[in-house]
């Protein structure tokens, strides 16, 4: 009876929402689609780790299986003596550990360190490049984001501050300065495959460029509680005309209705480089 | 033929009584590299504190008087001292100084606890108290912590006192008398640690 | 080697002194390994409720939800899910695998692997037993407390564990629990050291021993040197709820001085990382004797296997750094912490080459330890392969904090370390208890488990893969995560049957102890090492005459043997 009400519980519950998807298994397991400059970086390393991960864990799966039934008691009754201690073993022993470590270990630490000095954390330079400025603060169970505004100082009246509602727009870099309030969150971008922890106290930063207009998600990928799972923000990608009209609206906006008595308005911070 | 046997038993004794050292010497090694890790930890975290601070003591914070540190570091020093006193003289069976010295190290392992219990107390005149930013809470949980081993330790050394009767065999005692004096001596390093990173650096 | 008569305590009459407060290793180690298997079934039952929660977010929890969460009729509200979680993590890795691998194989197999009557310390092992069962029941209670048990996740991360972010008292429960573990550990620990330093047969050198015993011993060491430091964390963190210090807050959330969050993440990964080793080490060690055993052949360079243990051990300790890479280290400390983890690498293929090497031109026999340690092998491989995307830095800013992480652990210190648990289990059963276990039913729980395991933990890599991140109740409030339902109902349906075939296990074990009539023969694998030249089940005080060792533990298919094929270590090798 019990197996009856799981099974068809199962059924159709299953069938009944993969039906509204034409998604292939492919499209299934495949990450969110990319719409960073630099996210391909990551999506390729992962990618190349991949194909080596493939290639050895082959290795061992011909050992482990091809041994079994090579070397079933009743076909291979005899066990060659040895203690693998001859020289011969011991080199083969080594060289499997060595052409793992030079040729996937070293590769992709290699490439991940560069990719990481040259790229993730080489912050774009602020006083050379225009970039826009957006400070993050993470609290329980929701992003607050803060522009500049119209004067281009944080933390002043006319600062746009939006509530889980970040826009941003296209072929410009967008420097974050990250911090929590209560307990540490970690803001993550999926669709440009990068998160930071927000920590109370202290400063993070992340950087990313996009390319694609759309609507994606951000959400909070480190435990914070009991409506964690709520943490979710709204990511608007404009390309640059749109952007450039919500900004002004906003910063319009902002002046008219920020409440400047407010002291929770000013939670902002000197933006720093 | 009786006598032989006596000498082979006695030899016995004393390989058992090796052996005995032996096995305590590195049960006992093992259990200090625990405990010196466990306070390792706690500096640790000290020194994250006190580097990423611009000024230390932190700001509004005053550095303690040093009377009461120091007398804790001079009691339990000297109580090393006279526990290792205590081992020679026991060692030449002279039980009557041993009596006496065993007592002082005791007694002066009281006296250290004393002095903690001044200091807490000159804190808490001088407003510090447990939540009054982590100067002080330091300076709080590692003495507790610390005086909490104290206390473990001089439980330890009532262990001893079977030692003290007449004429029992040193050797018998050796390695039960050892661990007891390692640990004791280790509380005393740890104090001293504790002493030049909470109040004086 | 440093060899002395132990005192020997007589054997005990009373069911009290024999069964509850008993100083005898071997009836320890069962204690530990009921004690284990009763927290491995709540944390399995933790599993199934949290996977039915993503699988069926709103849907009563079948059969038994009803009693369990009457106020939702059956429904998983979201805050006993965030317990459900924690306290399944923490279960399992201290209060299921380190009893059942460290505890309970720890302390029947040492004494009898290499030749001693007892532990060094049985005061201390059986004090070590009984802090264990008091800190799995403050745990206990802890889940009866009016706001819950911890619900901050296995790591407590502050500022969510403190005050600040669970108010109740569960968490300083928990707190609390974990400390006297660590406790219990450490006595456990320095034992077994010391008595695996003094207490070796004549004749045993430190590579005659078992890989059994290096494993337990490299495991002991870890634990002697990185539990303490847990502790001190612990002991911080509970003067933070309790006292009001703020050692780990910040910010906004602390009203005096600056405290640091981070600090707690460095000293729990500190221990953290080698406690992953911790967990493993045993493991690694019983499937690297038991595939010599059931090929009987000699362990391909055993040397090497144990010493790659060590340096497996040695790296553990400074690698901690790649669990803390998004919460921003500097490039410089990135690529040192990133280096040194692939350095692991280079040991561990050594030894995986050297079981492949085991098993290579053997004679096999599948009998059920040997088909769980192939699952080791097998499961091993894929956990420490995913582990490379972690290890690196930029795939793990994508992957931190996703199911592709808790896919990667479980299939290295769940899958591997509950298949070296089971095998280790099958195998000394006649030693332990005296009876065999059914094999045909051994063979079905393998099978049944090994697919089990595999769809979930790889179907969690997938759904990581995919995006969707760890520790949230409900993923599909989350359009982009909506195309994974079928695969998170795939997930929970191979957990439910992976959980079924552990009632297999159960039955098999239970009728073995309580219910078999026929008696095991003393050595019913045919194998060599110390513990089989005793009868089954082992007798009081072991060895009547402690033996003197002479060879190896490996000593199968010498061809210069007459009549069988392997050799007991208290034999010489036979020369031709």
């Amino acid at each position: 009876m019990i197996l009856s009400y799981l099974t068809s519980l199962f059924f159709t519950q299953t069938w009944a929402k993969t039906s509204t998807s034409d998604l292939s298994w492919w499209q299934v397991m495949a990450p969110p689609e990319d719409i960073s400059v630099n996210g391909h970086l990551i999506d390729w390393l992962f990618y190349y780790t991949t194909g080596m991960n493939i290639f050895f864990f082959v290795l061992v799966c011909a050992g482990l299986f091809g041994f079994s039934f090579l070397y079933y008691h009743k076909r291979h009754p005899k066990p060659y003596y040895t203690y693998g201690n001859k020289k011969i073993h011991v080199i083969i022993a080594t060289a499997i550990g060595l052409a793992v470590f030079l040729a996937v270990d070293m590769n992709i630490t290699r490439i991940s360190n560069n990719d990481y000095t040259d790229v993730f954390a080489n912050f774009p330079n602020e006083n050379e490049e225009e970039v826009l400025r957006v400070q993050v603060m993470a609290q329980q169970w929701m992003w607050n984001f803060r522009y500049a505004g119209a004067d281009g100082v944080f933390n002043t009246e006319d600062d746009v501050i939006t509530m889980n509602d970040l826009r941003l727009p296209i072929n410009k870099k967008i420097v974050f300065q990250i911090v929590s309030k209560d307990v540490i969150h970690s803001f993550f971008l999926p669709n440009a495959r990068q998160k930071v922890d927000a920590i109370p106290g202290r400063l993070t930063r992340m950087w990313v460029e996009l390319v694609k207009p759309g609507n994606y998600p951000i959400v909070c990928a480190e435990m914070c509680g009991t409506f964690h799972y709520r943490m979710q923000a709204y990511l608007t990608v404009y390309n640059e005309a749109d952007f450039a009209d919500w900004m002004n609206e906003a910063e319009r906006n902002a002046v008219k209705e920020n409440e400047l008595e407010n002291a929770d308005l000013y939670w902002g911070w000197k933006w720093e480089l | 033929m009786i006598e032989t046997m006596n000498t082979n038993l006695l030899t016995e004794q004393n390989r058992q009584n090796e052996m005995q050292k032996l096995r305590s010497s590195i049960a006992m090694s093992v259990l200090l590299v625990s405990f010196s890790m466990l306070f390792a930890t706690l500096i640790l975290s000290f020194v994250v504190f006190r580097l990423s601070s611009d000024m230390w003591p932190p700001m509004g914070m005053e550095r303690l008087p040093l009377l009461f540190p120091v007398l804790s570091t001079v009691l339990i020093l000297v109580s090393s001292l006279t526990f290792e006193f205590f081992v020679g003289a026991l060692k030449k069976a002279d039980t009557e100084l041993a009596r006496i010295l065993f007592v002082s190290t005791w007694v002066l392992g009281l006296g250290f606890m004393a002095t903690q219990f001044l200091l807490w107390n000159q804190m808490q005149e001088l407003g510090y108290v447990l939540e009054t930013g982590i100067f002080a809470s330091m300076i709080y949980s590692f003495t507790w912590i610390h005086a909490a081993h104290i206390i473990l330790g001089l439980a330890w050394l009532l262990f001893l006192i079977p030692a003290l009767k007449q004429q029992v065999s040193f050797s018998s005692f050796e390695a039960r008398i050892l661990s007891a004096g390692k640990f004791w001596h280790f509380l005393g390093i740890v104090w001293v640690l504790l002493f030049i990173t909470l109040f004086v650096v | 080697m440093a060899f002395f008569e132990q005192h020997i305590h007589d054997e005990p009459k009373t069911f009290l002194s024999k069964y509850i407060i008993s100083y005898d290793h071997k009836v320890i180690g069962k204690q530990f390994l009921w004690y284990g298997i009763f927290f491995l079934g709540v944390g399995g039952m933790m599993a199934l409720m949290i996977r039915w929660a993503l699988a069926y977010p709103g849907v009563a929890f079948p059969v038994i939800g009803k009693f369990i969460f009457p106020a939702t009729q059956g429904v998983i509200p979201p805050d006993t899910y965030a317990m459900l979680f924690s306290m399944h993590g923490t279960i399992m890795i201290f209060y299921a695998i380190t009893p059942i691998l460290i505890g309970a194989f720890g302390n029947f197999c040492i004494p009898l692997l290499i030749g001693a009557r007892d532990m060094v310390f049985p005061t201390a092992n059986m004090l070590s037993f009984w802090f264990a069962v008091v800190s799995g029941l403050i745990l206990l209670i802890s889940l009866f407390t009016p706001l819950g048990a911890a619900a901050g996740g296995w790591t407590s991360y502050p500022t969510l564990s403190t005050m600040v972010g669970s108010p109740g008292i569960g968490q300083t429960l928990w707190c609390l629990a974990l400390f006297v573990l660590g406790i219990s550990s450490t006595m456990g620990a320095v034992n077994y050291i010391t008595t695996i330093i003094t207490l070796r047969a004549p004749g045993m050198g430190y590579f005659d021993m078992p890989l059994t015993i290096w494993g337990l011993w490299l495991t002991a060491i870890l634990n002697a040197i990185f539990l303490p430091v847990l502790g001190a964390g612990l002991l911080l963190l509970i003067f933070d709820r309790v006292f009001g210090t703020t050692f780990f807050l910040a910010g906004a959330a602390a009203t005096s001085g600056t405290g640091d969050p981070v600090l707690f993440q460095h000293v729990f990964w500190i221990f953290g990382h080698p406690e992953v080793y911790i967990l493993i080490l045993p493991a690694w060690g019983i499937v690297s004797d038991l595939l010599s055993f059931f090929a009987r052949k000699p362990a391909f360079g055993a040397k090497a296997t144990a010493l790659a243990m060590t340096s497996v051990t040695v790296l553990s300790t400074l690698v901690y750094g790649h669990h803390m890479f998004t919460t921003q280290m500097s490039p410089l400390l990135t690529q040192t912490f990133m280096t040194l983890t692939m350095t692991i690498s280079i040991p561990s293929a050594i030894f995986f080459a050297n079981w492949l090497g085991t098993i290579w031109k053997g004679s096999i026999q599948f009998t059920s330890p040997m088909l769980f340690s192939l699952g080791v092998v097998f499961v091993f491989g894929l956990g420490g392969l995913t582990g490379l995307y972690l290890g690196t830095v930029t795939t793990d800013l994508y992957l931190h904090d996703t199911y592709f992480v808790v896919g990667h652990f479980h299939y290295t210190m769940a899958a591997s370390v509950l298949l070296g648990g089971f095998a280790g289990t099958y195998f000394w059963m006649p030693k332990m208890f005296g009876t065999m276990m059914n094999e045909f039913w051994a063979k079905v729980h393998f099978w049944i488990t090994m697919i089990g395991l595999n769809g979930v933990f790889m179907g969690m890599m997938i759904v990581g893969f995919a995006g969707m991140h760890r520790r949230i109740y409900n993923p599909f409030v989350y359009e982009f995560l909506e195309r994974l339902i079928p695969l998170n109902m795939f997930i929970t349906w191979s957990a439910i049957l992976m959980g079924f075939a552990q009632i297999i296990f159960v039955i098999n074990f239970v009728h073995a102890v309580f219910f078999r009539k026929e008696k095991a023969s003393a050595n019913p694998w045919k194998v060599g090492t110390l513990e089989w030249t005793i009868p089954s089940p082992a007798p009081h005080y072991n060895f009547k005459e402690i033996p003197v060792v002479k060879c190896g533990p490996h000593e199968f298919g010498n061809p210069a043997l007459v009549g069988r094929d392997y050799q007991y270590q208290t034999e010489e090798v036979a020369k031709a």
